[in-house]
């Protein structure tokens, strides 16, 4: 296999799947990381640990406010696949005697739908509902699916795959009158759109650190203190998070998350303005082709977030064509195995559209510059893959 | 490395700057393999002047291996008895542009296409 | 003096070269490593290189390591993984776990949820040197008449309080007669034994970054793929199904690069620590009514427990950071709790409340130990009540 010259201009329009340490962050990581720094045990009862331990908890107050929370609310995890592995299992397991009854969304993350498999394979009963075209659940269809044996309601807040927002206080609100839980998936949310824990009603919120320009690796669980929220942990061992989630923490990446947190909320306002012009063009040029659907709204999502469907063309060919564009076709975490978005099947489209759709997300790095670049490739690709088959 | 290092370097290249695609020329011979709804199509034509196959093309709609694949073999056709194409194998051509195994629905198509070409009257 | 750490088992400082591979994936070689294009593609080939390296450190293939987020994840990974599994199984009779009295917690814990699932659970004991004791592992082991099979042995490799290392070669040869499997935690080993998979005989082996001079937050289950593995985190489909969730470039690079400057400084590390730790046990030996803790046991060439009887070992830990070195009673995780490792091992109430561990590492010198030494001394002849007659 020979490879060619690289395309002269790559350009990074994937952060909803990842995003790149911020310069500050990877600073005050840093402090973590020499002889010099912050390194010991924070569990340890010397200086050093205490020292780490400080840290630890600066940072804890940086992500609770960064979503209205209690510092004592915040469980430091390994990243959004933990937390929301641990709200869903841990909740279903410690309420047994109440229910078995889970509902959740088709649409939600892999980490949220393979936990409430494995639920069901441990004996609870799931309600999957099925959203609107753009995403959207309607808080009548949680209302007609929740029962006295409801424990939890899983509902994420921005949907990774088109960006879409859920009327999550909505829907809260109803749970939590028939006596259900209500676990939220913020982790497309925190930095592009406001998170507000008490405001959504959320007994629990998963957020992740590399989504918000922080360092892979590293997440929380936001659990609401109060009665009636009881959680069995899912990692045993030395106890530390008050027996939550055992494991000696990671100064460094807390560090880091906590930072992230921080810088999030506070660009959050300007990025937003800044990315929503931003998109409003990129809609504009794409909307513009032939064939071409936007699969939410700007009205309804994030305008970070921007999934795009176009008929007639290959979805592989696609991607293929758009070699200097880093875009996804579908969730990043699902790429292992190639299939059509389960997102899209879920919202109705067939294969074919599903497959041929662009997610274009968008972040601190991206620039004018670089949208118009994008949509003029996409235009391009589009125009000749279609002229490229036969006629329909 | 690019989306270009997923593919062998041929077929980057062909399914970049395909030569023979192009819709049918009139009076040319046309065949069909795939449907859209199996993931892949590939429309293949040809003609002949004094029984030999003259000018040959391709439409497809699918991956880059289909595209390559039916560029190549417009490439091959040229030259070629079209009478000796009704059991048309496109396994060496699949080799030659080191097709992986997965994308065994590329070859049916295409051997579908020519077979299908190689039958049809002249239009 | 500056202030002197000696409690490198419970972390250690990251190597400079661990934290030079670290830096370029934070925030230029970012991308998802899921992801088909090339910013993904960059991380894909550098977890791989990683995990070869991780591989490598300890005789296995790449196919068998599981990355996880650190040690504890590693242990409930291959105790949760293996039995729930086993629960899965339809008709399946609940089967036996035995465990070391002596071991972490993250196994402890883990074994004992199972056992409140209907797993039976018993904890083979140790002898006073904290050595397994290998007849009550063959007693235990055998006795399917009675109490049923064992499926699920777990015994670590060094144990983080005294040091001692057990003789797993001969565990895992008795596991494999009684046809169970054998889980090795070897996380305070990893970077400080030379590790072989094949030697040890173990099905499940534990390891952690964090005690060789990588980062906290990574760890691996390495592990036969042919043991039928029951997920801890479901969805995304990482690590081949094993372990859902976003891999950490960075985490797993340094665990990589630490990995191999474990494995080429092995015999090196080995000498200069073997040489400080014999040099502080000379100095504590002076010490009046000090006791040398599993003094004759094989043991990590770095640790050291040692008790002041009639002392409190989390009131000398105070005392000594406030002279300006860093112990520990036992496992960090465990601050100001009653070992169960030195209750395990039979000994005295006043030893076991007395003990202290030192732990050394790569950047100690004989100063720091001499100093040490000189600085236990000095709180020793303190003795609680000394004064009062």
């Amino acid at each position: 296999m020979d490879h060619r010259t690289e395309p002269e201009r790559f350009v990074y329009l994937d952060y909803a799947a990842t995003t790149p340490v911020d310069p500050e962050v990877a600073q005050a990581m840093c402090g973590c990381m020499t002889a010099e720094g912050v390194w010991a045990n924070p569990a340890s009862t010397h200086g050093p640990g205490r020292a780490a331990r400080e840290l630890v908890e600066t940072a804890r107050a940086q992500v609770a406010r960064a979503v209205n929370a209690q510092p004592d609310w915040v469980v430091w995890t390994s990243g959004a696949t933990e937390s929301n592995n641990l709200a869903l299992k841990g909740f279903m397991r410690a309420h047994r005697k109440r229910g078995k009854h889970l509902i959740t969304v088709k649409t939600e993350h892999k980490a949220v739908l393979d936990a409430a498999k494995w639920l069901e394979r441990d004996g609870c009963e799931v309600t999957y509902l099925v959203p609107g075209a753009d995403g959207r659940v309607d808080p009548a269809q949680v209302a007609a699916a929740l029962r006295d044996d409801t424990v939890v309601v899983a509902v994420m807040l921005v949907n990774n795959e088109i960006g879409t927002v859920q009327p999550v206080a909505e829907i809260a609100a109803l749970a939590h009158a028939r006596g259900a839980l209500v676990h939220v998936d913020a982790v497309q949310a925190l930095g592009k759109t406001p998170v507000d824990m008490v405001a959504l009603g959320a007994d629990s919120l998963a957020v992740s650190a590399h989504k918000c320009y922080g360092p892979k690796g590293i997440g929380a669980l936001v659990v609401r203190r109060a009665p009636g929220v009881v959680l069995e942990a899912q990692v045993h061992g030395g106890g530390q998070e008050r027996g939550m989630r055992s494991g000696t923490l990671p100064t460094h990446q807390i560090v880091g998350f906590g930072a992230a947190a921080e810088k999030a909320i506070a660009l959050l306002p300007t990025e937003r303005a800044r990315i929503a012009e931003l998109r409003a063009l990129l809609e504009t040029r794409l909307g513009a082709i032939p064939g071409a659907s936007i699969n939410c709204p700007a009205a309804h999502g994030v305008p970070h977030i921007l999934s795009v469907s176009f008929e007639g063309v290959h979805g592989e060919a696609l991607v293929a064509d758009l070699a200097e564009l880093a875009i996804s076709t579908g969730s990043a975490c699902s790429a292992a195995t190639p299939e059509p978005s389960y997102v899209l099947r879920a919202l109705g489209r067939d294969d074919l559209t599903a497959a041929a759709t662009l997610r274009i997300s968008m972040g601190r790095g991206t620039s004018r510059d670089d949208v118009e670049f994008a949509a003029t490739r996409i235009v391009a690709a589009v125009a000749r893959l279609r002229a490229l088959a036969p006629a329909a | 490395m690019s989306a270009m290092a997923q593919y062998p370097a041929e077929v980057w290249a062909r399914f970049r700057s395909p030569a023979h695609a192009g819709a049918p020329l009139a009076g040319a011979r046309v065949g069909h393999g795939g449907e859209r709804k199996q993931g892949g199509e590939i429309e293949l034509w040809f003609t002949v002047a004094g029984g030999r196959i003259a000018r040959a093309g391709f439409r497809a709609f699918g991956c880059p291996y289909a595209v390559a694949s039916a560029d190549l073999c417009c490439q091959w056709l040229i030259g070629q008895d079209p009478g000796g194409l009704l059991e048309f194998d496109a396994s060496a051509l699949m080799e030659g542009l080191a097709v992986p195994p997965e994308r065994f629905p590329v070859k049916i198509w295409l051997e579908d296409a020519v077979r299908a070409a190689a039958r049809a009257e002249e239009a | 003096m500056a202030y002197v750490y000696l409690d490198h088992n419970a972390t250690t400082p990251l190597d400079p070269r661990v934290r030079e591979a670290m830096l370029p994936f934070l925030d230029q070689s970012f991308g998802n490593a899921s992801s088909l294009h090339r910013a993904g593609r960059l991380a894909r080939n550098a977890i791989d290189g990683a995990r070869a390296e991780v591989a490598a450190l300890c005789g296995a293939e790449p196919g068998q390591v599981v990355f996880t987020s650190g040690g504890t994840e590693a242990d409930n990974l291959a105790l949760h993984g293996v039995m729930d599994g086993v629960m899965g199984e339809a008709g399946a009779a609940p089967g036996r776990i035995l465990v070391s009295a002596v071991e972490h917690s993250a196994v402890l814990e883990p074994a004992r949820r199972l056992a409140r699932r209907g797993h039976p659970l018993e904890l083979l004991p140790v002898d006073g040197e904290c050595r397994l004791d290998l007849a009550a592992l063959d007693a235990a082991l055998f006795a399917v008449q009675s109490r049923g099979p064992v499926r699920l042995v777990s015994v670590m490799l060094a144990n983080n309080e005294t040091g001692v290392v057990q003789d797993i070669p001969r565990v895992a040869e008795r596991v494999r007669a009684a046809g169970a499997l054998l889980h090795v935690d070897a996380v305070q080993a990893t970077g400080k034994l030379p590790l072989d998979l094949a030697a040890l005989g173990c099905h499940l082996l534990s390891l952690s970054a964090h005690k060789m001079g990588g980062p906290k937050g990574a760890g691996a289950l390495v592990v036969d793929r042919a043991i039928a593995l029951e997920p801890l985190l479901a969805g995304g489909g990482q690590e081949h199904g094993l372990r859902g969730g976003t891999e950490p470039t960075p985490q797993l690079v340094g665990f990589g690069v630490a990995a191999v400057l474990a494995r080429a400084e092995l015999p090196e590390r080995t000498a200069r620590l073997l040489a400080l730790r014999t040099r502080l046990e000379a100095a504590l030996a002076g010490i009046a009514g000090g006791v040398a803790i599993a003094a004759a046991a094989g043991r990590l060439p770095n640790t050291v427990q040692f008790a002041l009887p009639g002392f409190d070992g989390a009131a000398l830990v105070m005392a000594l950071d406030r002279k300006g070195f860093a112990v520990a009673t036992g496992s960090a995780c465990h601050s100001g709790k009653p070992s169960h490792v030195l209750a395990a091992m039979g000994l005295p109430v006043a030893v076991a409340q007395g003990a202290i561990r030192i732990s050394l590492g790569l950047t100690n010198t004989a100063a720091d130990v001499d100093a040490f030494a000189a600085a236990l001394t000095e709180v020793a002849a303190n003795r609680p009540g000394a004064n009062w007659t």
